[in-house]
């Protein structure tokens, strides 16, 4: 095809610069939904793999974390219904069960999560106060853990699947959102748990000394999957790599203070209680900082139309199963 | 839409507070019935927009009548600085907008100026439809893609769904705006606003079908007058799947029209998305299982 030179447009694609996308109105509601939500989903997973697998003590650390894992859900639903640009329809939502948009999905599994995290804690609170408060004791405590934990994968995990069901660069050049979502939920599940048992003088330090390895390996994982999403993410990568206002708050804040400071912490810090709270502090900053700056992010990717040709310059592969 | 309005009068004094529970219950059962399905309206033929963007001389009419007969705001005048374009692009309250891509070599020899008139391109496989998660952006009888203003509750991801960057959350009531092919007029058997005002017909409207194939016909007059760049845009049913309902006659790379030569469709990241995410799930699963039952 021919192509000819302009003046005014310059040598780069496009159209006076201006973007082809629109900018996300998604603003700090939804990443602190985010992260939110992810916390109170790893709490949730973390208080059931301490209830179904471990021993008394760890049972005894489970009834704290599905306390967390509540205090944590209860501003999701007001972020949500504030975030909307028409806040009193709020229950249009649950008009209809719709597969194909992860929001949908997303709304009828925060429902299905909050009641379990909701009659889990009601119970915990029973056995922490001492004496079981009305109905708690009627809860069936391994089903609630065993069906509020498939719930609370999901709660983590599909955040970052609806970031990659877009047509911004930055989320939706690679699949693995959802995988690196899930992780820090979970990364930072451990963590609350861990600062909560560090911070709690009675609770024995057996549990907190089995959450350490955990941590190490759940913080891993998280890493693998953001390293695996900013290599398949490539160019569309760079407005949270190598920009001044959110390459700060990528690299060091969700990728420093966020996996590496802890795993140095964990790896070769001195174990004791003050070593642990300070590392799970940094994790939980991390994960804040992850949300953040990928939502951030998500707008200078949309308004950057060269990253939008680049993105947009083959077909997409066959293979897409 | 012709759904019956359900009356709520009597329910309500006249200073809007609820009379006994006699009302109350009939204020339930009328909020009830909105839940009702309806049966939709018979498929009627599919029909879309062909620009033929040689034939537009940026005249703008598009743009007006747009806003006049969607009752659209207008804008304050503002000048880009780059071109005479000074709308900018497509918005919530601005449904037909005129490119004017001004092609000036250094040698100011030889200047070309290529005018568009973008609009919603009415994807088969629309994006902002199949993430909506209200339902309140539906496929009408004419197959086009139709946000209903009454059910959207503003949650903004048809706004990052969308290819093209056309949809926007409006400012001024929260909810979700783009072209509506006109439904209105449809209904009652009138073609869209900017389409019977166009003077040069560079915006066509009609059966997608005939479309079409008058578009094939319009190539292939123009390379025969030796006009060889000239082709479709979005009338390939590759293009997202299915194809785009408003397609274009273009003479540049789409990029220059500030179009993406291969608009991906979201939703195919949905099912590797979540098969990842369940294998990272697996994984997490073991690490707790193995921590926890460690004596």
């Amino acid at each position: 095809m021919e192509t000819r030179g302009s003046a005014v447009n310059g040598p780069e694609r496009g159209y006076y610069g201006l973007p082809v996308l629109k900018p996300p109105v998604w603003r700090w509601e939804i990443w602190s939904y985010f992260f939110l939500g992810g916390l109170s989903a790893g709490t949730f997973l973390v208080a059931s793999l301490a209830r179904l697998f471990g021993d008394e003590d760890d049972r005894r650390a489970s009834q704290v974390g599905y306390l967390l894992s509540f205090a944590a859900i209860l501003p999701c639903p007001l972020l949500l219904i504030k975030d909307l640009g028409r806040p009193s329809r709020f229950l249009n939502m649950l008009r209809i069960v719709k597969p194909s948009s992860p929001m949908s999905m997303g709304i009828w599994g925060l429902i299905a999560f909050s009641v379990c995290s909701v009659l889990s804690a009601w119970r915990a609170l029973g056995t922490v106060i001492g004496h079981p408060l009305p109905l708690s004791r009627a809860l069936p405590e391994r089903l609630l853990a065993l069906v509020g934990s498939a719930a609370a994968l999901f709660i983590g995990g599909y955040t970052g699947v609806l970031l990659s069901v877009t047509s911004v660069p930055l989320w939706s050049r690679s699949v693995l959102l959802g995988p690196t979502f899930l992780a820090a939920a979970f990364s930072s599940g451990l963590a609350a748990l861990g600062l909560a048992l560090a911070l709690c003088r009675g609770v024995p330090n057996r549990t907190l000394a089995k959450l350490r390895p955990m941590e190490v390996a759940a913080l891993a994982v998280e890493g693998a999957m953001l390293a695996g999403f900013a290599r398949q993410s490539d160019r569309a990568v760079r407005p949270v790599v190598s920009s001044d206002e959110h390459g700060r708050g990528f690299l060091l804040g969700a990728v420093g203070v966020g996996i590496i400071l802890p795993l140095l912490a964990h790896l070769v810090g001195p174990h004791h209680r003050r070593s642990a709270a300070l590392s799970s502090v940094c994790a939980l900053v991390g994960g804040v900082l992850l949300r953040r700056v990928l939502i951030e992010g998500g707008r200078a990717s949309a308004e950057d139309p060269q990253v939008t040709f680049w993105h947009t310059d083959r077909p997409p592969e066959k293979s897409q199963w | 839409m012709s759904e019956p309005q359900v009356s709520n009068a009597g329910a309500r004094t006249t200073d809007g507070t609820m009379r006994g529970p006699w009302h109350g219950l009939r204020a339930a059962v009328a909020a009830l019935s909105s839940l009702r399905k309806f049966e939709p309206p018979a498929p009627r033929s599919v029909k879309g927009f062909f620009t033929d963007t040689t034939l537009c001389i940026g005249c703008k009419a598009c743009e007006v009548a747009c806003k006049e007969w969607n009752q659209l705001p207008s804008e304050p005048p503002r000048w880009t600085g780059t071109s005479y374009d000074n709308t900018g692009a497509l918005s919530a309250t601005t449904w037909r907008h005129v490119l004017f891509v001004e092609q000036i070599p250094e040698s100011r020899q030889t200047p070309r100026w290529l005018l568009m008139s973008d609009v919603c391109k009415h994807c088969a496989n629309a994006p902002c439809q199949e993430v909506c998660p209200t339902g309140a952006i539906i496929r009408t009888e004419f197959d086009s893609v139709y946000v209903q203003d009454d059910v959207c509750n503003g949650c903004g991801y048809c706004v990052v769904a969308c290819p093209f960057g056309v949809i926007d959350r409006s400012p001024f009531d929260g909810g979700a705006h783009k072209c509506t092919l006109c439904y209105d007029r449809l209904k009652v058997g009138d073609e869209p606003a900017c389409a019977r005002v166009c003077p040069t017909r560079s915006i066509q409207f009609g059966d997608l079908a005939e479309l079409r194939a008058r578009a094939e016909q319009r190539i292939a007059e123009l390379h025969a007058r030796g006009e060889t760049s000239a082709y479709l845009y979005g009338a390939d049913e590759r293009v997202l799947e299915g194809g785009l309902h408003a397609f274009f006659l273009l003479v540049d790379r789409p990029d220059v029209y500030n179009l993406p030569a291969h608009p991906r469709r979201p939703v195919r990241n949905a099912r590797r998305g979540y098969l990842m995410t369940a294998f990272t799930a697996a994984v997490l699963m073991v690490i707790g299982m193995l921590g926890f039952a460690r004596r």
